[in-house]
């Protein structure tokens, strides 16, 4: 597989090797120049062309001409269908020192071993005749330039250029005719136009000169023949002074000679000699008038011309997603094709495909008028009935001197379900929902609401009340504690002093409960027995009143470190109390209780300490 | 009840100056009537008036950027916008007016884009205003006094446990807040920013005249105000560009 390949590679660089040993066959040496007949002093380019390899350049004898840049080698290199040529050329940027016919002798180069010769080529120089090129012509003697001179006096009144417009001070946008017109006396065998200058300020449309002779006028006393050269619409594009710029133009003149040395055949023939003379217009200027501004339509686009207007919708109820075509047609003279584009308000569910424009123009003598079309393609996308308006359009009519204004059009459209028309649409089977369309975009509305006013860089953040509000929780909450403190400490010495006196009171309790067993008041009694034994528990466990119950204080005997046979016999104690309340005891048993009551509470105050 | 105290506390000075106040809140419906029916002219000058008086705020701020908006003035709408932002960093109304106006001014920045972190953070700490930022401050501060009242009173031992947690979230909170607020003060009052009021202004490589020139800046364009040389401000703009210009072209924010 790969050898293939090499051998296929090795076949090509070969076949290009062979060709390369063909290549010096039918060698060219050719000399050529640009121009045949050039006046002195005009620069025309000499070339010397081999189509070969060469070396050893040898330059023709060039002393009747002026050397302006030369010899510039170059050589160029080619293949074409696997044949290479290659070709160098040398050439040179002359101009002939004097009148006459000159020749350019051979040149020679070496190829291949061998010498090549080109061929003679003759050039022929005719006198320079335009101001311009006097000058140049200078150290050729005085003589000769006293003739031309001569002749140049002789031609100045006979040709001339000169630009005229239709209008002198047309408004900004008004379209003027400029026109260049040739004025001669003398034969004009040749003309040729420079480039149109760019008319600063205007907009511009060549005119096509379909008659460029016009009768003859008279200018000074003397009748001259009028050619039009160029003619040019112009539509100022700003006020005040505009420049129409100068026209330059090359043309070839035939004038009688004045030599005092006739020939005979100058004698016989009548002595004409051809001249290549350049003409210049001289710029004019206009005065622009700007648009007056009373009675400028709010809308006004700077249309300016006389324009009329159709606008045609092809039907006016179809089906949703159907096409539906609007024509705009402008007619009329003014700078047509740059009409701005009418305005509608397309109804938003509408699809609307930006404008066909056509423009039509023809530009005359008279001015450019023409028509220009705008076809927009509508498509609805929902059922209903619609309205399309069409905004007024204004325009400038300078012939009356005042403004234009064509009034808008309300066109309704009646759009139906798809179904009535031509089967199911495909575009909107899917949904019908769709993201509200933005028509416009402005800024949001002002606040309305409360102003809150406050006081300039009056932050609360780093201001003293900040830190005032920052720090006085903590303030609170530091004298909050301190109080409790305080509250807590006198709680707590209060304790001591009830626990103190917690066995004194309940001895108390307990005589009182004796004597009130002696006057056998059962009821009494027991509720004193309880209380003793209630209250003795509580100011020595610091449990509050609130919170005493059999249960509390079982517990709080629990922590302190009673026995638990105490707490058993207190517990009991208390249940008979409550007992024997509701179902009153013998005395004995009271006394018994009693005695059981102080031995118990005995053992607690030495158990709890 | 603490919390109360200190809004007492900071409402106390408002209550003095609620009479000059109401006259000048009337002043501002008056101004809104004036942009309602489209005097925007009229507007502009009552809320100036206002803003004269040394009152501000942000709807105040915010109207006075959208008359100068109506009358095409952009640059002055953008700078009341970008004063309206620093008082409400999250008022959506104000960002949308503000990017509505940033769309009528020459100059088009691509900002260099921020650190995420910084971005984070940016859009957390401007989600409250700088007031609410200092009344939550507040208000965690109290969270956690009572969170330590409590712990101290409290006798059992699981309500300790949690109003122990509380504590520590609640300084959490507090110093969160606290950094929130500072990072939204700074930016309102350290961190200098101007809009540019020349329609052209050549930035140059040092605070002279005629210095080398760097890039041209047009009117409503923002910029950082970095440090300042006699009257010439050395500034930043959004792609981080950075060049002298004369402070009489700008106007801080």
């Amino acid at each position: 597989m790969n050898y293939r390949f090499y051998i296929f590679t090795l076949l090509l660089f070969f076949g290009g090797a062979i060709n390369f040993s063909v290549e010096a066959q039918g060698t060219k040496f050719t000399a050529s120049v640009s121009k045949n007949t050039v006046t002195v002093d005009e620069q025309f380019k000499l070339t010397f062309k081999i189509n070969a390899q060469a070396s050893n350049f040898q330059a023709p004898d060039l002393s009747d001409f002026r050397l302006y840049s030369g010899p510039n080698q170059s050589s160029s290199m080619q293949w074409v269908n696997g044949v290479m040529s290659s070709s160098i050329s040398f050439s040179y940027v002359l101009s002939p020192r004097k009148v006459g016919t000159l020749t350019i002798g051979e040149a020679q180069v070496n190829t291949g071993g061998k010498a090549f010769n080109s061929n003679p080529i003759t050039v022929n120089a005719v006198a320079a005749n335009s101001q311009s090129k006097t000058q140049a012509t200078q150290p050729q003697g005085t003589k000769q330039n006293n003739s031309n001179s001569g002749i140049q006096e002789q031609i100045k009144d006979n040709v001339f250029l000169r630009v005229v417009t239709n209008k002198a001070s047309p408004y900004i946008g008004e379209q003027i005719v400029a026109t260049y017109k040739l004025f001669y006396r003398v034969d004009v065998i040749d003309l040729q136009a420079d480039k149109l200058p760019d008319f600063k300020g205007f907009a511009s449309e060549e005119i096509e000169i379909k008659n460029n002779q016009l009768p003859e006028e008279n200018v000074n006393g003397n009748i001259y023949r009028v050619a039009v050269v160029k003619q040019i619409v112009l539509f100022p594009q700003r006020s005040g002074k505009l420049q129409i710029d100068a026209l330059k133009l090359k043309t070839v003149l035939r004038v009688r000679t004045q030599s005092r040395r006739r020939s005979v055949f100058d004698q016989f023939f009548g002595g004409f000699q051809d001249l290549q003379y350049d003409i210049e217009s001289k710029p004019i200027s206009i005065n622009v008038k700007p648009l007056p501004e009373n009675g400028k339509p709010k809308n006004f686009s700077g249309a300016v011309g006389s324009y009329s207007y159709s606008t045609n919708l092809d039907k006016d109820s179809v089906g949703e997603n159907e096409a539906i075509n609007l024509k705009v047609v402008a007619r009329g003279t003014g700078n047509i094709a740059l009409l701005p584009e009418p305005n509608f308000k397309f109804p938003v569910d509408f699809e609307v495909y930006d404008p066909k424009v056509n423009t039509n123009k023809t530009v005359s003598a008279s001015g450019m008028q023409g028509k220009k079309s705008f076809e927009y393609l509508l498509i609805p996308r929902h059922s209903g009935r619609f309205e399309l308006i069409s905004e007024d359009f204004s325009f400038f009519n300078p012939k009356q001197g005042k403004y234009v204004v064509v009034p808008g059009k309300k066109m309704s459209i009646q759009v139906g379900e798809a179904g009535n028309s031509e089967g199911p649409s495909a575009v909107n089977f899917s949904t019908r929902k769709e993201a509200v369309k933005f028509v416009g975009k402005d800024i949001r509305y002002i606040n309305t609401g409360d102003a809150n006013l406050v006081e300039k860089d009056d932050t609360l953040f780093g201001s003293k009340a900040f830190y005032l509000a920052l720090g006085s929780p903590f303030l609170l909450l530091f004298i909050v504690l301190f109080m409790q403190g305080r509250m807590n400490e006198r709680n707590s010495n209060q304790g001591l002093l009830k626990r103190r006196r917690a066995g004194g009171i309940a001895k108390k309790h307990l005589q009182k409960a004796s004597q009130l067993q002696k006057e056998s008041k059962q009821v009494e009694f027991y509720q004193e027995l309880s209380s003793a034994l209630f209250g003795y528990t509580s100011d020595k466990l610091g449990i509050q009143r609130s919170d005493l119950s059999q249960q509390s204080v079982t517990e709080a005997l629990r922590t302190s470190g009673a026995s638990e046979p105490d707490i058993i016999e207190w517990r009991e104690l208390i249940e008979a109390c409550e007992m024997a309340r509701f179902a009153p005891s013998s005395d004995q048993d009271a006394e018994r209780l009693l005695q059981r009551a102080m031995k118990n509470l005995e053992n607690l105050e030495s158990s709890i300490a | 009840m603490k919390q109360i105290l200190g809004f007492l506390l900071l409402t106390l000075p408002c209550f003095c100056f609620a009479e000059a106040e109401q006259h000048y809140s009337d002043l501002f419906e008056a101004g809104n009537v004036h942009y309602k029916n489209g005097n925007y002219d009229s507007a502009t000058s009552i809320y100036q008036q206002i803003q004269g008086a040394g009152y501000e705020s942000a709807p105040l701020l915010f109207n006075l950027g959208n008359s100068y908006f109506k009358q095409g003035a952009f640059p002055e709408a953008i700078l009341n916008y970008e004063r309206a932002l620093k008082r409400d960093p999250s008022n959506p109304d104000i960002q949308f007016n503000l990017s509505m106006a940033n769309n009528q001014i020459v100059d088009k920045i691509e900002p260099l884009p921020g650190f995420f972190m910084s971005n984070w953070w940016k859009a957390i700490h401007r989600s409250f205003d700088l007031d609410y930022w200092a009344l939550l401050c507040i208000a965690f501060s109290a969270m956690v006094a009572l969170s330590i009242f409590l712990f101290k009173t409290s006798q059992e031992p699981s309500s300790k446990q949690s109003y122990f947690f509380g504590g520590i979230l609640g300084i959490f909170l507090f110093v969160f807040c606290v950094i929130a607020a500072n990072s939204q003060y700074t930016e309102r009052y350290r961190n200098e920013h101007a809009i540019v009021f020349d329609s052209s202004v050549t930035l140059r490589s040092e605070p002279a005249e005629n210095s080398s020139e760097l890039f041209v800046l047009h009117d409503g364009t923002k910029v950082q105000v970095l440090r300042t040389e006699a009257s010439w401000f050395y500034v930043a703009i959004a792609d981080g560009n950075k060049g002298w210009i004369l402070g009489s072209s700008l106007v801080k924010i």
